[in-house]
């Protein structure tokens, strides 16, 4: 089970924010180089996803805190996230270099589909 | 009589619901969930309601209010539906 | 007038969030949302036979016994549910 090697913390920071392993390696990038703002372009060229996806969640990170966007046009981003949110960041870090199937396990989860959450709730007894 | 047991039971099903769905809601954080729950905290409101219309206060008519209170139960629970199901 | 539309309205309601109900018994195959899609379409139903009778009031046995219908449905969705696990 992920949950035995993540810690419950980092399953709900990731379950609350990450729906994709595209929106995870951004945020992971910028986190392991944040000497210097990144531009959208910059980002691209080694995501290699698409630049208007790569900006949304660009834009998502500093709507949420984690990035900060140090000048408009063109448009520059650092990571800036601090305190809780910047360990909870770095451990992710570390386990998605160590174990990355279980991070992108966590991403996926059944918890992940409202539907299937919704009929699981009425579970009465706590899952494991 | 059988009617207010009835009532009641309906209540009591409703925060049963409200409650699973809000517990399941700490845990995972989904949208749909805590609308869910509000929705039927809601309806055991309208059922609530009903309840005082029908035993407490026959007097009073109070079928407008409670069309309201159920009308915004499902309004919450549409919405829930509508933007946080996929 | 306005207690007709209300009544309309939550019709409505009922209806969408049975149907979407239905669509997540699809997606899922899990049964709670069968039993609970039904529930909302007795809900429903019960919110047209008192609009079109005319019912002033939720004492008539009709309308209680519609009302009990649907949340045993959605007891019953739950029991199975915990049965199931």
């Amino acid at each position: 089970m992920p949950g035995e090697i993540i810690p419950i913390e980092l399953r709900r920071f990731i379950s609350a924010h990450f729906r994709s392993v595209e929106q995870l390696e951004i945020l992971l990038l910028l986190h392991g180089k944040h000497d210097a703002p990144w531009s959208i372009q910059a980002v691209y060229d080694v995501i290699l996803s698409s630049k208007p996806s790569v900006e949304r969640w660009l834009e998502d990170f500093v709507r949420l805190g984690f990035l900060q966007k140090t000048s408009e046009t063109p448009p520059r981003y650092l990571f800036a996230a601090s305190g809780e949110t910047a360990s909870l960041i770095a451990s992710l870090d570390q386990l998605y270099k160590s174990k990355p199937v279980r991070i992108i396990e966590a991403i996926f989860q059944r918890d992940r589909d409202p539907a299937q959450s919704f009929a699981d709730a009425f579970k009465i007894k706590k899952q494991p | 009589m059988i009617a207010a047991v009835v009532y009641l039971l309906c209540i009591v099903t409703s925060l049963l619901c409200s409650f699973l769905l809000w517990r399941a809601y700490r845990q995972n954080r989904l949208p749909l969930l805590r609308w869910s729950a509000l929705c039927f905290a809601i309806l055991a409101l309208a059922n609530a309601l009903l309840f005082v219309d029908l035993i407490i206060f026959p007097q009073i008519d109070l079928l407008a209010l409670r069309s309201v209170v159920t009308l915004c139960a499902l309004l919450v629970l549409l919405y829930g539906l509508v933007l946080e199901s996929n | 007038m306005l207690n007709a539309f209300l009544a309309g309205a939550i019709s409505m309601g009922y209806l969408t969030a049975a149907l979407f109900f239905l669509r997540f018994w699809k997606s899922t195959r899990d049964r709670l949302f069968f039993f609970f899609s039904a529930a909302f379409v007795i809900l429903m139903v019960e919110r047209i036979i008192c609009e079109v009778l005319a019912i002033k009031t939720e004492w008539v046995p009709l309308i209680y016994s519609l009302r009990l219908g649907a949340f045993i449905l959605i007891l019953a969705a739950i029991v199975d549910k915990n049965r199931r696990h």
